[in-house]
């Protein structure tokens, strides 16, 4: 069923079976339930997780691998149950950005990584137990660190 | 608030309805305590200070410039876009 929404990105015509039910909310905003993850070409790979409920609740996300690409972390048993995922493909892992006026200091969430299922449209907002990833991350220097050690992989090819 | 006194080896059980929240006191050293939990799957238990790291985070990811992005997105490299599935 396509319904019409009110998006902080305007309005938009939704088809109901992609709205990603978020149980237990997004930290700061646990009153929220149901999201949807809008890809507009003109900012891909951002793209904005949007509340169905507030019009003014949008986080831009994007693809973590994109800005750290050897990112990895485990799930836990209870949150891959929870999410009926069996294999990785199933999920869909995004990282929220923080885009402040100046460009250098755009931020990137790897410690809490919001993950969705495409099995049951369920998502949550997990916090990755590490030492290795932090809440900020300044965008610049992950791509600067991404672009090393791509190019020392193409060196030992 | 309600204050209790725990040595270690001893629990704090929390009921709320009919779900049941064990915190078990297992090692004190420095200063620090180290508590262990045994809850429900689908009760959340974060350290306070990461918990608001990640609220603050979220409230500043929402003030984001949104006129910016056009500029950014080209220093993010480039992805194949993949087709959707559609979901049937």
């Amino acid at each position: 069923m396509i319904k019409e929404y009110e998006t902080k990105l305007g309005s938009v015509k939704i088809d109901t079976e992609r709205t990603i039910i978020f149980e237990y909310g997004i930290p700061g905003f646990e009153d929220l339930k149901q999201f949807v993850l809008l890809e507009p070409e003109d900012t891909y790979p951002i793209m904005w997780l949007a509340s169905l409920e507030e019009k003014n609740v949008a986080f831009p996300v994007t693809f973590p691998q994109l800005i750290r690409n050897d990112y990895q972390f485990t799930l836990p048993q209870d949150l891959t149950e929870y999410l009926e995922l069996d294999k990785t493909e199933e999920a869909i892992i995004l990282s929220i950005l923080t885009i402040p006026e100046k460009e250098d200091e755009i931020t990137i969430n790897l410690a809490a990584p919001i993950i969705i299922s495409q099995k049951n449209h369920k998502g949550v907002q997990y916090l990755i137990e590490s030492e290795e990833y932090k809440i900020r991350h300044l965008l610049k220097e992950e791509l600067e660190r991404s672009k090393v050690i791509l190019s020392a992989q193409k060196d030992g090819e | 608030m309600l204050i209790l006194s725990r040595k270690i080896g001893q629990s704090i059980v929390i009921q709320a309805g009919n779900r049941k929240i064990k915190l078990i006191m297992l090692e004190q050293n420095n200063g620090s305590i180290k508590i262990g939990f045994e809850a429900p799957k689908d009760i959340k238990i974060y350290r306070e200070e990461m918990y608001e790291e990640i609220v603050k985070q979220n409230k500043a990811a929402l003030e984001s410039d949104v006129n910016r992005l056009g500029k950014i997105k080209t220093t993010i490299p480039k992805l194949v876009k993949k087709d959707k599935k559609q979901n049937t």
